[in-house]
């Protein structure tokens, strides 16, 4: 596996795991009481900030265990894959959107929407980093 | 992803440079050697700048080591 490959896989992983925690924490608070502003931006800053701090740690360490590779610079290869997959997530993100739009018909709660948002946000950045790892794997 | 209907000879030529490694031919392209690799198994067509590139590298014309099939 590539360092290309291995950036995109960690990445993939962090995502799922740190967002996965974010949205479960605060759609239990939802569940029970009412999510205050302060309380929101408190788990959605916590969640980025983790996210940078793993997000740097992963690539450190990557860097450390692949020298000669992770010198390298994207080739016409890597960005075409990287732009095939943003095409794909910006899809993803698009429904997420108009969906959204559509669900203020039936209920207004400004962060209930704003954490709707994010979530279509972080499934297309998911969609995102799979379809990288997939023309990786099985050519563009 | 299905293979592209271009076909190359790297590997052929690759071998009657003193067996030339993917990456030898990667670091003189500019490209990384998964690249390279991905070429030659026909994964992924090189762009025009690139074959052309390859082919300065071998000293040969392009059409002697990329092959259009339809």
């Amino acid at each position: 596996m590539s360092f290309k490959e291995k950036s995109v896989l960690g990445s993939l992983i962090l995502t799922v795991i740190v967002f996965s925690y974010y949205f479960i924490k605060v759609f239990r608070i939802t569940e029970t009481s009412v999510l205050d502003i302060a309380t929101g931006t408190f788990y959605f800053i916590g969640a980025v900030v983790l996210m940078v701090l793993l997000d740097i740690i992963l690539h450190i360490v990557l860097t450390i265990s692949n020298k000669h590779e992770s010198n390298q610079i994207n080739d016409e290869r890597d960005t075409l894959i990287e732009l095939k997959a943003t095409r794909i997530s910006y899809y993803v993100l698009v429904f997420g959107i108009f969906s959204v739009g559509i669900s203020l018909i039936f209920s207004y709660n400004p962060l209930f929407l704003v954490n709707l948002i994010l979530l279509f946000f972080v499934i297309a950045e998911i969609v995102g980093f799979s379809m990288q790892l997939y023309f990786y794997r099985k050519g563009v | 992803m299905k293979n592209s209907l271009i076909t190359n000879k790297i590997r052929y030529f690759r071998f009657h440079k003193d067996e030339m490694t993917q990456q030898q031919l990667a670091d003189k392209a500019g490209v990384t050697r998964q690249t390279i690799h991905h070429i030659e198994t026909g994964k992924y067509s090189p762009s025009l700048e690139l074959a052309f590139k390859i082919a300065k590298e071998f000293e040969a014309p392009l059409e002697d080591i990329f092959q259009y099939n339809l």
